[in-house]
């Protein structure tokens, strides 16, 4: 039997969103574009013409702008001592790497564990660990940052990564919730079946139960990577001076001293910055876009 | 003889003989408690001890903290903090009569909120609406509504910054004949509309995917229905994804509520601390840029600002939860 779908209805109305959809990613991409094109211009191109495409043909574009913002692109910082202290390029990778890509394995470990424990045994400590993530997504606690700051100071964690780690190893949040639902949903036969074959708890957890959870820990674990290395307010505050090139950015958008100050410099450096991501959100795209629903759906 | 029964984690039933009674009953005690055998315990107990620890410390201590800074000063000659009784309160309610900054952070942040509720929520339903039911390119949009979240914030600020700062004018020169000012310019008319702008123009992406996600699971059948008995694209909407949505719009009002308090609108990105005095603060720019410069003296009033703000959020919050889940649409 032939199926018959309904074709969906076209009213004014959803002209008239469709409209306002196509305006924005015009804005959105003429943005990037205008500044992909700037980045590519000289500075006397730009000053007497800062919206068309660079002059010339494609190989006499100012393709010198992007190695001369590898050798340029680094901030002077001032310790607490009063040194001047000056970080690279090289120095802002690693530094984002560090806060990036170890961060982010840990907000996406961390959730995943206690989740796990917190589905399989059902006590009393369980609900009380479930309890803490509701209560905390629920119950808005804001202006906590000057009394972290205190600690932090105290326990001699300011400025060092293993802090920033310790802050970020938090078990509650949004991810918990997600994690929780992906193992109640796996099935129990896997486990149990190597459990009869004398395997212990730690080989369960990390030979099989993790190995099937693995495509949500990649999703969380890519998000939170791209979270935290577009992040430079947390390494402003936390970690003055182990600069990030997010926190390098920062800098430079406010700093006019520098090589970097002309506008054509700057797009450049900007792009630099994006491009990384942007080959991973094209590679994982459909994991990163994965259907997301918070509240589920009214019967 | 008498037997203790207890249900092993596989369910089984089984039972202990009375010459081992006592141990069993030490075991079963145990049992009872955390209702995991011994190995099971161990386990558990090495898997959740380090986050518990790190929960008590970095939101427990941490929070216990905030309040007690709040009650305290800076005594700058012993190096430690001491206390100071409801000073900081006082202060804190001093200036929000006379410190210009303040009283602009409560304006401004009550602004951003209403343009949050009416273009960021209702858009993003909108939005999410025309991507769920798969119109005209509903993919490219998705992704396009979700860039901002992909590339650095402080990347967009500086190529907005530039773009509306350098181009618009000159654009505006060539199409006009008439100059005009950046319009970020500090100090300027347009800089705060500018940057209101651009805090709404970015914010779309999380919750189109959490939307349109949301959105994909209602019942076909309830929509083919509907369409049979001749509905509108604007009737689907507000009397069937509206309310089938609902508790998703409701977790988003409860935290763009609780966003009044925190949310920064870019405003660091834009002008760093040079921010402070501008007129242009929010609540959650105000907390951040204070603590960033702030030195050991200024915690506690920050701290005692924090539990203020606390104070109103949380009951507003659960009031307005508890609220749009009694009075929200129904689905009926």
């Amino acid at each position: 039997m032939k199926t018959h779908k309904l074709r969906e209805r076209k009213s004014i109305f959803v002209i008239c969103i469709g409209v306002i959809l196509v305006l924005y990613a015009l804005t959105f991409v003429l943005l990037f574009l205008w500044g992909l094109s700037t980045s590519l211009k000289s500075d006397i191109n730009y000053y007497f013409d800062n919206t068309g495409i660079p002059e010339g043909w494609p190989w006499e574009w100012e393709w010198k702008n992007y190695p001369e913002v590898f050798r340029n692109f680094y901030l002077i910082i001032v310790d607490a001592e009063g040194n001047k202290l000056r970080y690279t390029i090289e120095y802002q990778l690693m530094y984002s790497l560090m806060y990036a890509v170890a961060g982010a394995f840990i907000k996406a470990l961390i959730p995943c564990l206690v989740a796990y424990v917190a589905q399989k045994w059902d006590n009393m400590f369980s609900k009380i660990l479930y309890t803490c993530v509701i209560v905390t997504m629920i119950i808005p606690i804001i202006g906590s940052n000057a009394s972290m700051m205190v600690i932090m100071k105290k326990l001699r964690l300011f400025d060092s990564f293993l802090g920033v780690y310790l802050m970020q190893a938090s078990f509650t949040g949004f991810y918990f919730l997600v994690y929780y639902g992906v193992f109640k949903g796996m099935a129990k036969e896997y486990s149990e079946a190597a459990t009869i074959d004398g395997a212990n708890e730690y080989r369960v957890l990390f030979s099989i139960m993790l190995p099937l959870a693995k495509a949500t820990f990649a999703t969380v674990f890519l998000i939170m990577f791209i979270e935290l290395w577009n992040d430079y307010q947390t390494p402003l505050l936390w970690l003055p001076t182990h600069p990030t090139l997010a926190y390098g950015v920062f800098d430079m958008g406010r700093n006019t001293s520098n090589a970097l100050s002309t506008d054509p410099m700057r797009m450049a450096c900007c792009m630099i910055m994006v491009l990384p991501i942007l080959v991973l959100f094209i590679a994982f795209r459909n994991k990163i876009m994965g259907n997301l629903t918070m509240g589920g759906v009214k019967e | 003889m008498i037997e203790n029964k207890y249900t092993l984690e596989s369910g089984e039933e089984t039972s202990l003989s009375s010459e081992r009674e006592g141990v069993a009953t030490k075991k079963v005690g145990m049992k009872k408690i955390l209702g995991m055998q011994r190995s099971h315990f161990i386990f558990y107990v090495s898997i959740v001890a380090f986050p518990v620890l790190q929960f008590l410390v970095f939101f427990i201590y941490m929070n216990l903290n905030s309040f007690i800074l709040a009650f305290q000063r800076y005594d700058y000659e012993s190096a430690k903090y001491v206390s100071h009784g409801f000073q900081n309160f006082k202060d804190i309610f001093q200036d929000f009569a006379a410190d210009e900054s303040m009283r602009a952070s409560v304006k401004n942040s009550l602004i951003l909120f209403v343009f949050n509720l009416v273009f960021s929520n209702f858009g993003t339903i909108v939005f999410s609406y025309y991507i769920y039911k798969n119109h005209f390119g509903s993919k490219m949009f998705k992704i396009i509504l979700y860039a901002p979240h992909i590339v650095s914030t402080m990347v967009v600020v500086i190529m907005y910054q530039y773009f509306v700062d350098a181009v618009i004018p000159k654009l505006w020169f060539d199409l006009f004949d008439k100059s005009i000012d950046p319009l970020l310019l500090p100090g300027s008319d347009t800089q705060f509309p500018m940057i209101l702008f651009f805090a709404i123009w970015v914010g779309f992406g999380t919750q189109v995917l959490v939307y349109s996600g949301t959105m994909s699971g209602i019942s076909d059948s309830v929509i083919e229905s509907a369409r049979l008995d001749g509905i509108t694209p604007v009737k689907e909407l507000f009397f069937i994804v509206i309310p089938m949505v609902w508790p998703t719009t409701i977790t988003f009002i409860v935290s763009a509520i609780a966003g009044i308090f925190t949310n920064q609108m870019h405003l660091f990105s834009f002008c760093g601390e040079n921010g402070l005095g501008s007129g242009m603060e929010t609540f959650g720019y105000l907390l951040y840029a204070r603590v960033q410069k702030g030195t050991m003296a200024d915690y506690t009033y920050l701290s005692a600002l924090g539990l203020l703000m606390t104070c109103v959020a949380a009951p507003l919050t659960l009031i307005i939860r508890r609220l749009m889940e009694k009075y929200g649409p129904s689905t009926n």
